[in-house]
């Protein structure tokens, strides 16, 4: 099972979303460079027993448009389980569209980013918009199985303005009208954006991470990762841990980067 | 959003230990070179990595795959790998402080493995990592290959807003990197401008530009596009001459060039730009140059632009039939593009035209689509633009009251710095409201405010609309001869543009003038007589059947003046004889048909799932919102099907069978018979849009069954 440093009161936060009754309808979890977000979504996704899924925003070659989110959600869930959205999808069929430029021949439709290629970027938020009215009504009436489910977005900060502009015109408030849906976005600067007040009834929580400085809470990752540490007591591990953790600040991301190199095999990568 | 807060200028101290730390740490003498290796790129993938395998210094695959294996490079949802940021900058920072040269060189190695991916993938990211690569080997020399990346990938048929969002942010990173040439960072800052589209200009980029061409850019295609959008924020803020020496300057340095694109860019702006001055032989002939260049390049949305400009300069002739084809055929083909704000756009213009026309219900249900369409993207400007236009339409109709209210709704939320003509048409339209509710006072206050806007940016239109209706105010304030003073500037303003229709409109309102001022005037009875026969061939031609009510009427005002002194004008004779002749239209109301590919996507659906049919009349009028309109004489609906081994005739109805047959057979008619735009459309295909196969099969099958003796 996958390792996480302490963060138990967002992962709490994030289990009582889950819960049938809760009153909480959203969790915007705002955190700084390497604070662990993506690792703390993915721990709870992957150890909580919950129905979660995790969209990336970011860190993909190609940016993820609002077309590709839609179609990971389906494949996450199962594209059967959306009939209307892959009706409206197929109905968007893709174009052939090229172009050269300084002689060098650029596919539109290459990465099935969009349907077509549209002159505005209004125009693809209202294909956006017609697309998510059709997967709203898909999830409507998903089975018990996967009630309620939590859909959680992470890199928010990295979204074009494409998806930042759909999110806050439909998608949040969309997804939050459903009672058996909840709603995760994570990003470096959330509590900056504008969505919040798109939660009906402001039913949602922010919860900030700010890294974990007890070394103590670092041994379960050592141990999963099977990272070792170049001491033998316990004692000197701890203290290991803790100039570790000190100089990081307690920054997750950059603990780990760290503790990786520190405690390989030396000389490995040649 | 998209800014990458982990790349910039003051990171925190704990930050920069770190890689020193790494460095410290490792036994291998090569590792720093070979995490620059990894670092200069934002990600490698299988080919990538592959490719650098062929490159002795460069790190190898097993080195890669340990380094992934041991968590120190991002593996992505993609797969791609990545340093992560925090170390990728730190590796950077110092390189390009210590080695310049080595950073330039691993850039120009990054550059010819990114090219060679683009040439084999065509995917436009590949492409910006290229020239972001380009730019790290040798910025001073890019200039021109970055501008024409982030032209080509905005423009048509690309519009890869995304890959250019993320070049921009390339160019931040760079910029906090290494010392950008002033020239490049000047067309980062432009294409942050040229991203947002000529809809998305904004006065504040105005400054910008002229700053930047205050620097007198070396690059002349440069120069070219910040010209040619100078040219697009002049016509928004009303600056026309201005705008028109600008497009003329971009196209002459885009003809040195031979970039045919810009080139069209330009000839299309200088066709705004005389629209907006009532030169509407200049426009249309510009208009139709830009059109056959774009046709030329395969750039049919583009095209589509010029068409809507076509229908613009129709209109502004008074040619209303001409101008609701060219509207009819600009809004297919925006929609084939799923160009929806074009089309909102289009519809506005198109459904004032329909309303003169006297098409109020599909005048309506346009402005309906256009407003839901400017609703879901915010964009307010255009749904004030809707309630202008609505306010046009109500007009037409009659209905004062409530497009007085419409106008001043739109006015309240119009931006008039960004909206100065949309603003000003409101006030006069406004004011033409008012004189019909027998407010001439604030009539002449808000005239007086739009001729002064008109006169400023020499909108002659606009102006000789605004005499207009001065001289219907002084009418009804009993001020006779400033009246006709007015209506005849009015009049002879129109003519000058060549709009008859609206000549005519005013020609007639002179004539009432006259009429109430009592003769002797400067005009006699026969003149007054010519002025109404020549106003009502010009009714006739376009089928305008309240401009045929009015100026019948006026004939038959005149006639008994001049029975009453005992002359003779001919002119009743002439009146009954043409009214006679003139038919508006089939006597029964058709279904009008405002979208044939939607109407046979529809009876694809009725086909194939029987229970999405309509049970009524009220739910096939419902299903059809926006499609197409179902006139009220249609009580109840049934549908047939026909069955492989039995076939249907569906025979159509006697009396609509009898009454097209006699239209189309009658010797007084005018001798056309309209076939839907998508036919045009599908085989002219250059001018008009691209129809797909599927598009003409669910366009044929909308027109076939609900096609009703047209």
């Amino acid at each position: 099972m996958r390792a996480i440093a302490n963060y138990e009161q967002p992962r709490k936060r994030i289990e009582e979303l889950a819960l049938a009754d809760s009153a909480c309808r959203a969790i915007f979890i705002e955190g700084g460079k390497d604070l662990g977000k993506t690792h703390l979504l993915d721990f709870v996704r992957e150890t909580c027993g919950i129905n979660f899924i995790v969209v990336s925003l970011g860190k993909q070659r190609a940016t993820p448009s609002p077309k590709l989110v839609l179609d990971e959600i389906a494949q996450e869930l199962g594209w059967a389980r959306f009939p209307r959205l892959r009706g409206a999808m197929r109905g968007r069929s893709l174009r052939p569209i090229q172009a050269s430029i300084n002689d060098v021949t650029i596919l539109g439709s290459h990465n099935s980013i969009e349907a077509i290629a549209q002159e505005t970027e209004e125009d693809r938020l209202i294909e956006a918009l017609e697309l998510t009215e059709h997967l709203i009504e898909d999830l409507r009436v998903v089975t018990c199985e996967i009630r309620p489910l939590i859909i959680a977005f992470d890199h928010y900060d990295e979204a074009t303005s494409l998806i930042d502009g759909w999110f806050s015109r439909s998608l949040v408030s969309s997804l939050c009208r459903l009672d058996h849906i909840r709603l995760i976005v994570c990003g470096r600067d959330v509590s900056r954006t504008s969505l919040k007040g798109k939660i009906p009834g402001a039913r949602f929580l922010e919860l900030g991470l700010e890294g974990v400085r007890n070394a103590e809470h670092w041994l379960p990752v050592v141990q999963y990762e099977g990272l070792t540490i170049p001491f033998t007591t316990y004692e000197e591990k701890i203290a290991f841990l803790t100039a570790v953790v000190e100089i990081n600040e307690g920054v997750p991301g950059l603990i780990m980067s760290q503790l990786r190199w520190l405690c390989r095999r030396k000389g490995r990568h040649v | 959003m998209s800014e990458d807060k982990s790349i910039g200028k003051g990171e925190n101290a704990h930050r920069a230990g770190l890689l020193s730390h790494l460095l410290e740490d490792t036994q291998d003498p090569t590792l720093e070179q070979k995490l620059e290796w990894l670092s200069v790129p934002h990600w490698i993938d299988g080919r990538i990595s592959l490719s650098l395998a062929d490159i002795p210094e460069a790190p190898s695959q097993q080195f890669i795959e340990s380094l992934a294996a041991d968590g120190l490079l991002e593996c992505w949802n993609d797969g791609c790998l990545a340093v992560p940021s925090a170390v990728r900058h730190l590796v950077l920072s110092r390189m390009v402080k210590e080695k310049p040269n080595a950073y330039a060189r691993l850039s120009k190695v990054y550059a010819e493995l990114f090219a060679s991916a683009t040439s084999d993938s065509g995917d436009a990211f590949d492409y910006v990592e290229h020239i972001y690569h380009k730019l790290g080997a040798n910025a001073d020399a890019c200039a021109d290959l970055l501008l024409q990346a982030g032209v080509g990938l905005l423009s048509e048929p690309l519009y890869q807003f995304d890959a250019v969002e993320r070049l921009t942010r390339y160019g931040r990173e760079l910029g906090d990197l290494v010392l950008l040439p002033p020239e490049v960072a000047d067309i980062f800052r432009f294409m942050g401008i040229y991203s947002r589209g000529v809809n998305g200009l904004l006065l504040s980029d105005l400054d910008v530009i002229e700053e930047i061409l205050s620097r007198e850019p070396k690059s002349q295609l440069f120069r070219a596009e910040l010209f040619l959008t100078l040219g697009w924020i002049n016509i928004q803020s009303a600056s026309v001459e201005r705008a028109g020496a600008l497009f003329q300057r971009a196209r002459e340095q885009f003809e040195a060039l031979k970039v045919l694109r810009g080139e069209a860019d330009s000839i299309r702006g200088l066709a705004c730009a005389a629209i907006s001055s009532g030169l509407l032989v200049v426009a249309e002939a510009n208009a139709r140059l830009a059109s056959k260049i774009y046709h030329e390049l395969g750039l049919h949305n583009s095209a589509s632009h010029c068409i809507r400009l076509l229908a613009g300069v129709a209109r502004g002739r008074g040619r209303l039939f001409e101008a609701e084809t060219l509207f009819d055929q600009a809004l297919e083909a925006f929609l084939t593009h799923s160009g929806h704000m074009s089309g909102a756009r289009t519809r506005l213009t198109y459904s004032e035209v329909l309303a003169s026309r006297g098409k109020f219900k599909v005048a309506h249900q346009h402005i309906d689509r256009a407003s839901r369409a400017f609703e879901k993207v915010g964009d307010e400007a255009g749904v004030a633009e809707c309630r202008k236009s609505r306010g046009v339409v109500l007009f037409e109709e009659g209905r004062y009251l409530e497009a007085r209210e419409a106008f001043s709704d739109a006015l309240q939320h119009l931006d008039a710095s960004r909206s100065g003509a949309t603003s000003a048409a409101c006030q006069l339209w406004l004011a033409a409201c008012e004189i019909r509710l027998d407010r001439s006072t604030v009539a002449v206050a808000l005239l007086e405010d739009a001729l002064t806007y008109f006169n400023r940016v020499g909108d002659r239109a606009g102006q000789a609309s605004a005499l207009r209706e001065l001289g219907l105010a002084a009418l009804r304030d009993g001020s006779t001869h400033t009246a006709i003073e007015k209506l005849e500037q009015s009049a002879a303003e129109f003519k000058a543009i060549g709009n008859e229709v609206e000549a005519s409109v005013s020609s007639i309102a002179l004539a009432r003038a006259v009429i109430t001022a009592q003769f002797p005037t400067p005009y006699t009875v026969p003149e007054i007589t010519a002025l109404a026969n020549s106003t009502l061939l010009v009714f006739e031609r376009e089928g305008l059947s309240g401009g045929i009510e009015e100026a019948s009427e006026l004939a038959k005002e005149v006639e008994q003046l001049s029975s009453s002194s005992g002359g003779t004008s001919g002119l009743r004779k002439a009146v009954e004889s043409r009214s006679f002749q003139f038919r508006v239209g089939p006597q029964i109301p058709r279904i009008e048909v405002a979208d044939y590919i939607e109407l046979g996507r529809l009876v694809a659906q009725w086909t194939t799932e029987p229970a999405t049919r309509p049970r009524d009349v009220g739910e096939l009028k419902e299903q059809l919102d926006g499609i197409a309109v179902v006139p009220d004489r249609i009580k109840s609906v049934k549908f047939v099907e026909s069955r492989i081994d039995h076939l249907v005739l569906r025979l159509p109805v006697k009396e609509m069978l009898e009454e097209s047959l006699e239209e189309m057979t009658d010797p007084m008619g005018d001798g056309r018979y309209k076939l839907p735009q998508f036919y045009a459309d599908h085989y002219r295909p250059g001018f008009g849009p691209a129809m797909t196969p599927l598009d003409t099969l669910l366009a044929r099958i909308g027109d076939y069954t609900i096609g009703q003796c047209r």
